[in-house]
C-alpha cells in the first residue's frame, strides 16, 4: 500500500562525485520500493588535492552503519585529535581546536568561572587562558603525540576525545560509491544543460543532459550546483553572503608528498590568506583562501605548494534551498570552504534531514518547509562556529582587520556578548558542537568574561585546588597511559606511507 | 573599575508569599548558602493566595531535587498524589478521551518515528488506540504507579512524573525550608515604594508598620496585581485573550468517593473547561470559561452540578487575562509567577513557568546594577518560553470538532504563524514541532493532535520499506508488552503508602 494519489514515483539526485554518493547512500537506505532513485553523476571537478576532516562521532556514517576505523580504512585516511590553529592570534600563536566533551562542573559551575575567580584573585583575569590549559586534555593529547579510541561513559578522560578522521575527498567519494548499492538505484553520468518547467507550478519537470538525454522526476535533489544554474533566477531562493567574515576571493589547493604533520590538520592564518594543511595518509593536502586584492596568484601557488590554478570563492548560504520540487543541498545551497571541512558537514547534515523530510506526495511544500528550517538551523551553526577565529582574530594585516570589524548574525553576537559579559554559554536548538569547545575557543581566543558565577565567591578556592590538581593529575596519568599516535595507527595497520 | 564583589547584590527582596514567592525563596536560599546574599520575603495574611495551581509538570522534580528535597516528605506534606499526565475528555468531540503523558508513545521500530508506522496501521483499520501503546498513558487509566526504572534500556525507564499537590501546603512546605536556611519573613501590606529618580531602580518598599525593607534586586511574586513590576514600574501587559480568550473561573474542593487514578482531568464544556485535580485528602475542582460565551452564573452551575463528591467550600471566582509582561524583568525588578503573566492552567504551565522563571533567574544572577545583557537574555529566554505555550495551548482549543461558539471562534480565528504552520506540517505528513529549549516536546504535540482526530493525511514514506506483517507484529508486540508491564505495576495508592508519602490521616480509597 502507498499513499495514494501523488505518491512519488522517482527522485533525481544529480552532483559529483564527493558529494553524490554520500547522499546517494542514505537516500538509497531510506526510500521505499516504490521511489525509484535516479543518480546523475557529474564529471569534471575530481577534487584532486582536496580533503576532510570529519568527526569520529557522527551521526551520518552511524545512519550509513560506518564505523570510524572501517570509514578510515575503506578511505584511505588517518586519525587526529582536532585542528591547530596557528598565527590567528598574531604570528607565532596557536590554539588547538579538539572537541572535548564537558569538563566535570565544580560544585554545581562551571570550570571557567573557577579559574576566572583564581586569576582575578592575583588580578591578572588574562591568565584564564592559561589557566585551563591543563584541563584540555584533547589537546594536551594530541601535543604530546597521542591517540587513542574515545571512551563511553563519564568515568575516564578518554571520554572527552572526540577524534578526527582525515581523508582525501577523491578517497571519500570512491569508498562510498564503492559501497553504494547499484542494484537500488539507476545510474547514469551526464551533466544536466537545460531544464523544463511545468508552467502550473514553475517546478521542473524534465532536465535535459548534454548528450540530449531527459530525465523526468517527481523531486530533483541537486548536490552541487549545476542543476540550480539551470533554474531562472526568479525562482532561485535568496543567497545570505558570508564574505564579511570569511574574506577571501579564491581559492587553489594542492596535494604534496610531506612528512606527517604530527597527525593534526593546522589552519594557518596568513595575512591576505588561509591555508588549510590536512595530513592524510601519504601526504598533505593544502588548500589556501585568499584575497586577489592582497595576494599574487603566483604567491598563492606558492604558498600552497602547488601549481594548480586558482577558482573563485564567494562564501554564502541559503535559507531556503529546497523550493518547489528541487531540493539544493550541499555546494548548491552554501559554500563555507576547506576548514573544518565545513561544507561537508553541512552537507551531511542536510543529508540527515533530506531522509526524514521525503515527501510522501509530490506536493512537497510541508517537507520543503521542514527541511529548510532544519538545515538552515545547522547552516547557522555551522556558520557561527567557523566565523569564531575569524572575529576573535588578532591579526594585523588585512583582510584580519576587518574582518574583526564585521557585522555578526544576532546569534553569535548574542554568544559572545553574554559569554564576555559574565561566561555564559548560549545554547540554541540542535547544537552541532559541544559546549567545552565552544569555551575553549572563546577564551582561546582571547575572551576574559567580565564576571564570574557569583556562587563561586562562596567557594573556599583552597579547599577546590586539590580536587582541581586531581583531576588534572588523573589527565596526567591518561595521557601516559595512552599510545603513541604512531604506534596506534601502525597498529591499526594505518601507518602514514 | 570596581572588584566583581564590591558589584554584587547583597540583599534580595521578594515581595509575595503564594507559591512563586516561597518557591523563589526557596532556590535562593539554597543557592545562596553561607554567602553575604540575603533574602527578605514579604507576605501579608490579609493578601490571600490564589492557591489553585494544584498540578504540576515533571520538571518539578528537577527543582525538588537540585534543592535536596525529600520527595516522599515533601508529598507528606502537601497531600501530594502522582500525576502521569492529563485526561482531556470531549475536547476533539463529545465522547473522546485521551491523556496528554509524561513520556512517549511507542518503541523505535524503523527508521521513522513511531507514531508514521501507527498512523499507517490506522489506516489499515487495525490498531488500537494511540494512548494504548504509551506505558504511563494505561498506567494512570489502570490507577497503577511505579517510579521509572533507573535502567535507560528498560522499557520503563521512558517516562517520568509529576505530582498534584495542595500549592498552599507546597508554599508553607517551602517556607519552612526557605526560613532554615535563612531567609527572613516579614509579615505585612506594602504600602509604598521608593524608586531612584535617576535610573528608576527600586531601592525599597514601606510596609504598612513604617518599616522600610532596601534590597538591590526585587523579586515581584505579588500576583495579577503586579505591585512592583506593574503598579510601580508601569512595564505593560501583552494581552493574548484574542488567542486565549478564557478570562475567568471557579474552583471549589470536594470529597473523593472512588478511586481518582494518577492523573489530572481537564473537560471541555461549552464556553471553556473544567479541571479535576485530586489529592490525597480531597478533589480540586474548577471551570475556566470565558464570560463572553458563558455566564458567571451557568458556569458556577455547571461546575457545582457535575462534582464527583461533597463539595468541601463554597466555590471561589478568580479573574485573569492571559498573557504576560512586556518585560519580565524590568530595571532590578523581576516579576515571577502570576505578577509575569498567566497562560490559563489547562496544561499545568504556571509553576513550570516559576521555575523557568527561577532557573533563569540563577543563570543571570545579576550585579547590583543588572546589566543590560543579563536582563535583556532574561526577556528572550521568557519571552520564547511563555510563545511556545501559548500555541500549544491554542492547539486544544483549535484542534476540534467542537460546535459552540467559543470552540467555533477559536477555529476560525487567524492563528499565529507559527501555530498554524505547525498544524499544517501534522495535517499534511505528520511532522511534529521538535526543539529542544520548549516545555512541551515532540509527544506532547503528538497526544494532542491524535487524541482530538487530527491525524495526519500522510506519514513518512520510510515506514513502507516494512512489510504489513512485521509491522503490525512490532505495533502489537509493543502494545501488549506495555498492558502485561502495567499488569505488574503496584496501585497508586500501594505506592503512596509503601513510598511514605502519606498525608495525615487521608486512607487510600479501595479500587
Amino acid at each position: 500500500m502507498t499513499q495514494g494519489n501523488g505518491t512519488l514515483s522517482t527522485i533525481a539526485v544529480f552532483g559529483r562525485s564527493h558529494a553524490l554518493w554520500p547522499v546517494a547512500a542514505l537516500l538509497a537506505r531510506h526510500l521505499p520500493e516504490y521511489i525509484e532513485l535516479v543518480l546523475i553523476e557529474e564529471d569534471g571537478d575530481v577534487d584532486d588535492g582536496a580533503a576532510l576532516t570529519l568527526p569520529w562521532r557522527s551521526r551520518f556514517h552511524d545512519a550509513l552503519g560506518l564505523t570510524p576505523v572501517d570509514l578510515v580504512k575503506q578511505c584511505n585516511g588517518v586519525f587526529g585529535l582536532g585542528v591547530d590553529l596557528r598565527d590567528w592570534r598574531g604570528e607565532g600563536s596557536r590554539f588547538f581546536l579538539a572537541p572535548s566533551g564537558t569538563l566535570p562542573a565544580i560544585n554545581g559551575v562551571a570550570l571557567h568561572h573557577v579559574m576566572l575567580r583564581a586569576a582575578t584573585m592575583y588580578e591578572d583575569a588574562d591568565r584564564l587562558d592559561y589557566l585551563l590549559r591543563p584541563f584540555r586534555f584533547a589537546a594536551r593529547a594530541a601535543e604530546a603525540g597521542k591517540f587513542a579510541d574515545p571512551a563511553d561513559g563519564e568515568d575516564s578522560p578518554l571520554a572527552m576525545l572526540g577524534p578526527t578522521i582525515q581523508c582525501e575527498r577523491v578517497g571519500y567519494a570512491a569508498m562510498m560509491k564503492g559501497r553504494f548499492p547499484t542494484a537500488e538505484a539507476r545510474i547514469e553520468r551526464g551533466r544536466p544543460v537545460d531544464v523544463t518547467l511545468d508552467p502550473d507550478s514553475a517546478n521542473i519537470a524534465v532536465v535535459a543532459l548534454d548528450d540530449g538525454r531527459k530525465i523526468a522526476a517527481d523531486m530533483f535533489v541537486d548536490v552541487s550546483g549545476t542543476l540550480s544554474e539551470l533554474i531562472p533566477d526568479r525562482l532561485a531562493p535568496a543567497r545570505h553572503s558570508l564574505s564579511a567574515i570569511f574574506a577571501f576571493d579564491r581559492h587553489v589547493r594542492c596535494k604534496r608528498t610531506a612528512a606527517d604533520l604530527g597527525g593534526a590538520p593546522a589552519a594557518r592564518a596568513l595575512a591576505g590568506g588561509l591555508l588549510v594543511e590536512t595530513p592524510v595518509r601519504d601526504g598533505i593536502c593544502s588548500e589556501l583562501l585568499f584575497s586577489s586584492d592582497a595576494t599574487a596568484e603566483g604567491t598563492a601557488r606558492e604558498v600552497c605548494g602547488g601549481d594548480g590554478r586558482s577558482t573563485p570563492f564567494a562564501a554564502f548560504f541559503m535559507e531556503t534551498p529546497w523550493t518547489g520540487n528541487v531540493a539544493r543541498l550541499g555546494a548548491a545551497s552554501a559554500r563555507l570552504g576547506p576548514y573544518m571541512s565545513a561544507d561537508m558537514l553541512l552537507l551531511h547534515e542536510q543529508a540527515l534531514h533530506l531522509v526524514r523530510c521525503i515527501p510522501a506526495r509530490r506536493d512537497m511544500a510541508v517537507e520543503a518547509t521542514t527541511f529548510n528550517r532544519k538545515q538552515l538551523c545547522a547552516a547557522e551553526q555551522l556558520r557561527d562556529f567557523l566565523a569564531l577565529p575569524f572575529v576573535l582574530n588578532a591579526r594585523a594585516d588585512t583582510p584580519w582587520t576587518d574582518i574583526r570589524k564585521a557585522e555578526l548574525p544576532d546569534s553569535l553576537a548574542l554568544r559572545l556578548a553574554q559569554f564576555r559579559s559574565r561566561g555564559r554559554f548560549v545554547t540554541f536548538d540542535d547544537e552541532l558542537f559541544d559546549r567545552q569547545s565552544w569555551i575553549d575557543a572563546m577564551i582561546g581566543f582571547g575572551i576574559v568574561p567580565e564576571r564570574y558565577d557569583p556562587l563561586v565567591d562562596a567557594m573556599d578556592m583552597r579547599r577546590i585546588a586539590p580536587a582541581l590538581k586531581q583531576m588534572v593529575d588523573g589527565f596526567d596519568d591518561a595521557i601516559d597511559a595512552m599510545p603513541d599516535r604512531a604506534a596506534y595507527l601502525a597498529d591499526a595497520g594505518l601507518d602514514p606511507r | 573599575m570596581d572588584k566583581p564583589s564590591d558589584r554584587m547584590v547583597r540583599t534580595v527582596v521578594i515581595i509575595g508569599g503564594g507559591t512563586a514567592g516561597w518557591m523563589t525563596a526557596a532556590a535562593l536560599s539554597h543557592r545562596f548558602a553561607g554567602t553575604a546574599v540575603s533574602v527578605t520575603l514579604v507576605e501579608s495574611a490579609e493578601i490571600g493566595t490564589v492557591g489553585v495551581g494544584e498540578a504540576t509538570l515533571p520538571q518539578i522534580r528537577y527543582f525538588n531535587k537540585a534543592l535536596g528535597i525529600n520527595e516522599a516528605e515533601m508529598m507528606a506534606r502537601t497531600a501530594a498524589t502522582i500525576k502521569l499526565g492529563i485526561e482531556f475528555r470531549d475536547w476533539g468531540r463529545a465522547g473522546d478521551r485521551y491523556i496528554h503523558p509524561f513520556g512517549a508513545h511507542g518503541d523505535s521500530i524503523g527508521p521513522a518515528d513511531f507514531h508514521h508506522y501507527w498512523v499507517k496501521q490506522h489506516k489499515v483499520g487495525d490498531v488500537g488506540p494511540f494512548g494504548s501503546y504509551c506505558y504511563p498513558i494505561v498506567a494512570a487509566w489502570n490507577d497503577r504507579f511505579a517510579l521509572p526504572d533507573e535502567d535507560p534500556e528498560s522499557p520503563l525507564s521512558a517516562f517520568s512524573y509529576a505530582f498534584q499537590f495542595d500549592a498552599s501546603l507546597y508554599g508553607a512546605f517551602l517556607s519552612d525550608y526557605a526560613q532554615k536556611r535563612g531567609v527572613e519573613r516579614r509579615e505585612g501590606k506594602v504600602v509604598s515604594v521608593r524608586s531612584n529618580g535617576e535610573s528608576g531602580f527600586i531601592e525599597a518598599v514601606t510596609l504598612e508598620s513604617g518599616e522600610e525593607i532596601a534590597g538591590d534586586l526585587f523579586v515581584d511574586c505579588s500576583g495579577f496585581r503586579g505591585l512592583l513590576i506593574e503598579q510601580e514600574l508601569e512595564t505593560g501587559y501583552e494581552d493574548w485573550s484574542d488567542h486565549l480568550p478564557c478570562n475567568r473561573a471557579f474552583a471549589v474542593p470536594c470529597a473523593i468517593e472512588g478511586p481518582t487514578g494518577p492523573y489530572t482531568r481537564a473537560t471541555a464544556r461549552t464556553g471553556g473547561w473544567q479541571w479535576r485535580i485530586p489529592l490525597q485528602h480531597r478533589i480540586g475542582n474548577g471551570h475556566v470559561y470565558c464570560d463572553r460565551y458563558v455566564s458567571d452564573q451557568e458556569a458556577v452551575d455547571q461546575l457545582m452540578t457535575t462534582l464527583e463528591g461533597e463539595p468541601l467550600a463554597d466555590p471561589k471566582q478568580l479573574f485573569f487575562k492571559t498573557g504576560k509582561r512586556r518585560k519580565l524583568w524590568n530595571r532590578n525588578c523581576v516579576a515571577i509567577g502570576l505578577s509575569g503573566g498567566f497562560l490559563e492552567p489547562l496544561e499545568s504551565t504556571s509553576i513550570d513557568l516559576i521555575q523557568s522563571g527561577i532557573t533563569n533567574l540563577l543563570e543571570l544572577w545579576p550585579e547590583r546594577d543588572c546589566a543590560k545583557t543579563d536582563v535583556d537574555e532574561y526577556n528572550r529566554l521568557m519571552d520564547l518560553e511563555f510563545a511556545r505555550i501559548r500555541d500549544f495551548l491554542m492547539l486544544h482549543y483549535v484542534a476540534t470538532e467542537r460546535d459552540t461558539p467559543l470552540w467555533r471562534d477559536m477555529r476560525n480565528m487567524e492563528w499565529p504563524d507559527s501555530l498554524a504552520d505547525k498544524i499544517e506540517a501534522f495535517r499534511r505528513r505528520g511532522i511534529v514541532p521538535e526543539y529542544e529549549s520548549g516545555l512541551f516536546q515532540p509527544p506532547s504535540w503528538l497526544s494532542v493532535f491524535i487524541g482530538q482526530n487530527f491525524l495526519p493525511d500522510t506519514y513518512d514514506p520510510r515506514v513502507d520499506r516494512m512489510d504489513d506483517g512485521e509491522r503490525a507484529d512490532a505495533i502489537g508486540g509493543i502494545q501488549a508488552e506495555i498492558a502485561e508491564r502495567v499488569e505488574q505495576t503496584s496501585r497508586h495508592a500501594d505506592f503512596i503508602e509503601r513510598y511514605g508519602a502519606r498525608y495525615g490521616d487521608a486512607r487510600p480509597v479501595p479500587a
